[in-house]
C-alpha cells in the first residue's frame, strides 16, 4: 500500500502519522456505532473469527452475485455512509491494527453490499476482498 | 456565451492598457460593473451561468468595497461559492479555494446563526478545496468547526468522513 523510501524518516514523524491514523480509526469507530453498527474491540476479533468470516463471505458471494444483484442499487443513505466509514476504517486499520482486522472490516463491507445492493464503495470492497482471498488461500494471511 | 466571454476579456484588457495609473479605483469599479452586467445577462430568467460564472466572479471580486457598499455580500458569496464548486468539479482546487475563501470573507461574523445552510455548504467545500491543495491543517480546522457548529448528526457526517479520510491520507504522505 505504501513504500518507505525516505531513509531519514524520524521516529517523531512516524509517531505523528500513527497518532493521526489512530484518531481516524477511533473517529470512524464512534461514527459507525452512532450509525447502528457494532464495532468489536481488537481483542474480540480473533484469527479464527476472520478465518470463518472469509469463507462465509465467499459463499454469500456465490449465492448472491448475478445480474439481479448488479442491477440492485443501494438506496439507503445510512447504509452507504456505513460502507464509506468501513472503507476508511479498513485503511486506518492497515496502519494501526493487526492485519486480520483489515480483513474483518472488508468482509463486513462485502457482506453489506451483497445483502443490500451496489453502491459507490462496492467495487473497492470487492477489490480489497479479492486481495484478502488470495492471501488467505496462500495461507500467508493466517500465519 | 463564448462570444460574451471573448468580448468581455478583450474589452477589459483594452481598458487596462489605456487607463492612467491613478484611475485604478475607477478601473476596479469598471470590473465590478462589468461583472454585474455579465451576471444579469447570463443568469436572466433563472438560467444557469455555466462556466462563465468563473469570469463573472473574478470581475465582481475586483469591487469588494462596492459589494459591501451595495449590500450585496450574500449574493456575491453565493456566486463565489458557485464558482468554487464549478472549479472543484473541474479539479482546479487552488482556484476553487480562492473563490471559496472570498465567499467566506463576505459572510458576516454570525454566519452560522444567520445563514446556516450556506455556511455549512461553503465550509465543507472550502475544506475539500483546502484538503486537495495540500492545506491539511487548515482543512482539519475547518472540518472541526463544521463538526462543532453543525446542528444535527446528518450534517456532520460528510465533515467527519472527509476528516478521517484526510487523516489516513496524511499518514500515507508522511511515510512517502
Amino acid at each position: 500500500m505504501f513504500a518507505i523510501t525516505d531513509t531519514t524518516l524520524s521516529p517523531f514523524t512516524v509517531f505523528l502519522a500513527q497518532g493521526k491514523v489512530v484518531d481516524a480509526y477511533n473517529t470512524s469507530s464512534s461514527i459507525l456505532s452512532l450509525l447502528g453498527e457494532t464495532v468489536p474491540e481488537t481483542e474480540a476479533v480473533t484469527l479464527e473469527t476472520v478465518g470463518n468470516l472469509i469463507p462465509e463471505t465467499l459463499n454469500m458471494y456465490a449465492e448472491v452475485y448475478g445480474d439481479d444483484w448488479l442491477g440492485k442499487k443501494m438506496e439507503d443513505n445510512t447504509l452507504i455512509n456505513i460502507l464509506k466509514f468501513y472503507s476508511v476504517m479498513s485503511t486506518a486499520a492497515y496502519f494501526c491494527k493487526p492485519s486480520h482486522m483489515v480483513a474483518y472490516f472488508v468482509c463486513k463491507m462485502v457482506q453489506l453490499s451483497l445483502r443490500n445492493g451496489v453502491c459507490q464503495q462496492t467495487p473497492v470492497a470487492l477489490l480489497f476482498f479479492s486481495s484478502i482471498v488470495i492471501r488467505f488461500n496462500n495461507a500467508a494471511f493466517v500465519g | 456565451m463564448c462570444l460574451v466571454r471573448v468580448y468581455a476579456l478583450g474589452f477589459a484588457s483594452l481598458i487596462h492598457c489605456y487607463l492612467p495609473h491613478c484611475w485604478i479605483a475607477s478601473l476596479l469599479q469598471f470590473h465590478y460593473n462589468l461583472g454585474k452586467i455579465l451576471c444579469t445577462i447570463c443568469s436572466g430568467n433563472g438560467k444557469d451561468e455555466g462556466d462563465i460564472v468563473l469570469l463573472i466572479c473574478s470581475q465582481i471580486n475586483h469591487g469588494m468595497e462596492s459589494i459591501k457598499a451595495d449590500n450585496l455580500c450574500i449574493p456575491a458569496a453565493k456566486l463565489n461559492m458557485k464558482a468554487g464548486k464549478k472549479a472543484l468539479d473541474g479539479c482546479d482546487h487552488k482556484t476553487a479555494y480562492s473563490y471559496l475563501d472570498t465567499a467566506q470573507s463576505l459572510l458576516p461574523d454570525d454566519n452560522w446563526e444567520s445563514y446556516y445552510d450556506l455556511s455549512l455548504r461553503l465550509n465543507f467545500l472550502l475544506a475539500r478545496a483546502a484538503n486537495s491543495s495540500c492545506k491539511y491543517d487548515e482543512a482539519e480546522l475547518i472540518l472541526q468547526t463544521i463538526c462543532k457548529r453543525a446542528r444535527c448528526f446528518q450534517d456532520k457526517l460528510p465533515a467527519y468522513f472527509l476528516l478521517v479520510t484526510s487523516e489516513c491520507l496524511s499518514c500515507l504522505f508522511d511515510f512517502e
